[in-house]
């Protein structure tokens, strides 16, 4: 594993109905390319939310080189773990420093906690996100927090074979509060 | 102080940035407004910087006076007995018995209602009947105070979200750093803000208490200023 700066990013999938709105897709062609989306209001429903059975905010992180890969390093990892549930790439993903994150958030007193809970040995690895604190005002200090410190990227397929998706990246992710709504605290 | 003093002020005290001497509501603007003075200053003559600075006050009182008016319009309207929001399982929630043209002019609180309706619809499936009556009591009375300030978030770009851990309806603006509100069945408002820094992140966090008095809701400016300017 690498341990450069740029591997503390993980990256949480965003499913296509938290995804919304008109979107003035750039019309790229062949290649995965990282383009700055005109979208606004890019995500408009409170859709995001934790899994059946999941204890903590579900991140992945990748040791790829590039963002784009990453990203899509992920979404193999994730359709490689999606027993048959799948998932579609006209979707999106949450981008963060987990190292940032941790020490900004943290500087007055612990209120979130990133760990590696894989317990597989694959390089994308699992991470989880907990956010410690009961006090509402707090909870609403990290999450605004997390908003602040993320970067928000859509997914759209131009061709299954071969299979290529563009990635741009967009403002305003809004609603991501509710993926912390109901995390275990 | 009535408007022909208000100029006269202006023109007087052009040197002390007048619009420091203004506490009232209009966020963005009064930013604008200094910034078009410094530049005034910065590259104009003396009565050129008069004219533009009673042109952007022109605007500047134009601007406020717009939103107060509306406001006003909208409280009268919420203290009417046309609003009372209410949830019925065909309709889902409804804020007005009739939709007047006020109403008409204030559309995000169809945005809430929706919201809201989801909501309760949703808890009446998944949890027992007492406990779904009171988070509808507490949501419907969350929309009645978020109501208060809407011509306020309607100047902005809000998006709104509910807080199942304690039904009450949270308002994100971002652009500018982020800003939540959480607004419950009280007249209290929890809020955070957060901006990222080169190093670090500053937060604002806290409670208002806007009281009861439907009038004093304008000052949630005070609150929406902790963002800035949002374009």
């Amino acid at each position: 594993m690498k341990n450069s700066i740029e591997s503390t990013f993980v990256y949480r999938y965003l499913k296509t109905n938290d995804i919304r709105g008109d979107i003035q897709w750039r019309d790229i062609h062949s290649d995965v390319q990282l383009e700055q989306s005109t979208a606004k209001d890019f995500i408009k429903e409170a859709t995001l939310t934790l899994d059946p059975g999941e204890t903590d905010i579900s991140f992945f992180r990748s040791f790829k080189e590039n963002d784009a890969n990453r990203i899509l390093d992920v979404l193999d990892e994730l359709r490689h773990r999606a027993s048959g549930r799948g998932f579609s790439v006209n979707s999106g993903m949450m981008k963060l420093d987990f190292e940032v994150a941790h020490d900004d958030i943290n500087d007055e007193g612990e209120l979130v906690r990133f760990f590696d809970n894989d317990k597989t040995k694959r390089e994308c690895r699992h991470y989880g996100l907990l956010i410690l604190t009961k006090n509402s005002i707090e909870r609403l200090e990290v999450v605004n927090a997390l908003l602040e410190l993320s970067n928000f990227y859509a997914l759209k397929q131009k061709s299954k074979t071969p299979d290529t998706r563009d990635l741009l990246e967009f403002r305003e992710p809004g609603v991501f509060f509710t993926l912390a709504r109901d995390t275990p605290i | 102080m009535a408007k022909n003093d208000e100029n006269e002020n202006v023109v007087r005290n052009r040197n002390s940035y007048f619009v420091i001497d203004y506490k009232e509501e209009i966020g963005s603007y009064e930013v604008e407004l200094k910034d078009l003075v410094k530049s005034s200053l910065g590259s104009g003559s003396y009565t050129s910087l008069g004219e533009r600075t009673l042109s952007a006050y022109s605007v500047l009182m134009s601007a406020r006076s717009r939103l107060n008016e509306k406001r006003n319009r909208w409280y009268d309207e919420l203290e009417s007995s046309n609003f009372k929001p209410e949830f019925n399982s065909d309709n889902g929630v409804r804020f007005f018995h009739q939709t007047s043209s006020e109403v008409e002019n204030t559309p995000s609180y169809r945005d809430i209602e929706a919201l809201a309706g989801r909501y309760i619809k949703q808890a009446f499936d998944s949890v027992s009947q007492q406990a779904a009556e009171e988070k509808k009591v507490l949501i419907l009375n969350a929309c009645a105070q978020l109501s208060r300030y809407l011509p306020d978030f309607e100047e902005r770009r809000p998006h709104y979200f509910i807080d199942s851990h304690s039904s009450k309806i949270g308002v994100t603006f971002q652009g500018g750093g982020t800003l939540t509100l959480l607004i419950g069945a009280t007249t209290e408002i929890e809020f955070s803000y957060a901006e990222k820094q080169q190093s670090g992140m500053t937060r604002v966090s806290g409670t208002a208490k806007l009281t009861k008095h439907l009038r004093n809701s304008k000052n949630i400016w005070k609150l929406l200023q902790l963002q800035g300017r949002t374009d």
